[in-house]
């Protein structure tokens, strides 16, 4: 799978990005349609822009730490980043 | 008589719109590009082909784990997920030992998924205990199913097996409930941890009790278990 790293990325590209999937920014974070701040599925924290990472599979996006990557991981078990 | 235009400041008004009109131009282009590379990034991702990522470090703490012959041998014999994320994300404390702010965090979020037994099974699998215990296992069961059995009773209990050792304690009712959870439970394997001179005179004592009731253990001692378990 192709890594696009996001890190240096100026928060209007993001936003662009993120617009592209239905999502937005308020603040530092990310929001859904609703305007309601993104959580992480895995760890329950909202999701900071700057520490932001995007999966395939139904758009998810995760707060940037081992443990959400690794249980992405073993939900899509297909899936090989 | 007409004032004569003055040809520099005619010149230099030209050359000032052209630059702005270039310049105008080269943002124009770059924006394109830059829309074009999204809209190639997103079709991509929507084909499931691509991610995007804060930085390549994180996801190489996770790659570099899965690797390990231990975390393979963990995901063969627990079935549970979620045991099987918290022994893994000890060793993802360990390779962000260097990076304190990163350790710190990942150490709440383990802590808010799963508690603190969750935290306290990570922090062992961080000190490699459980990759101990799990070659204790390897050692004395007899097939897979039992060696299975073990482990996952370790996981689950693994406040019944692992005792913590402490400087004021009262030993002699801690070694009185060791000797009654090894006689009811028979594990294969009991480890205490211990942390200074003073505990660690506590738990030789202790050890010394323990195997005058209780035979068929083998007693082993790990010392310089660097970075002494965390969690209460």
């Amino acid at each position: 799978m192709e890594l696009v790293s996001i890190k240096s990325m100026p928060k209007e590209y993001k936003l662009l990005i993120l617009k592209e999937f239905g999502y937005g920014i308020s603040g530092d974070y990310v929001i859904d349609n609703d305007g309601k701040r993104v959580k992480d599925r895995y760890v329950g924290v909202d999701v900071n822009v700057s520490n932001m990472l995007i999966f395939p599979g139904s758009t998810i996006i995760l707060d940037n730490n081992p443990l959400s990557i690794a249980a992405y991981l073993d939900e899509y078990e297909g899936k090989d980043l | 008589m007409p004032e004569e235009p003055d040809p520099l400041a005619s010149i230099a008004k030209g050359v000032a719109k052209g630059t702005y009109e270039h310049a105008e131009e080269k943002i124009k282009v770059a924006a394109v590009a830059i829309a074009d590379k999204i809209q190639y990034w997103i079709k991509k991702f929507r084909q499931g082909e691509l991610a995007f990522i804060e930085d390549e470090k994180t996801i190489e703490v996770v790659r570099n784990q899965r690797k390990k012959p231990s975390w393979k041998l963990f995901r063969r014999y627990v079935k549970d997920p979620d045991l099987r994320l918290q022994i893994e994300m000890g060793l993802s404390l360990k390779a962000l030992e260097e990076n304190k702010k990163n350790r710190e965090d990942l150490r709440r979020k383990i802590l808010n998924r799963y508690g603190t037994k969750g935290l306290h099974l990570a922090e062992l699998s961080q000190r490699g205990l459980i990759d101990r215990y799990l070659w204790l296992l390897l050692d004395e069961t007899q097939d897979e199913q039992e060696l299975r059995d073990g482990i996952e009773d370790l996981l689950k209990n693994v406040d019944r097996y692992v005792e913590f050792v402490q400087a004021e304690q009262d030993i002699e009712r801690q070694t009185k409930a060791i000797i009654t959870r090894l006689r009811a439970f028979k594990p294969k394997a009991m480890i205490l941890l211990c942390k200074g001179t003073q505990a660690e005179e506590n738990a030789r004592e202790m050890v010394d009790d323990v195997s005058r009731d209780v035979e068929g253990y083998r007693i082993e001692i790990m010392e310089n278990v660097t970075n002494f378990v965390e969690t209460p």
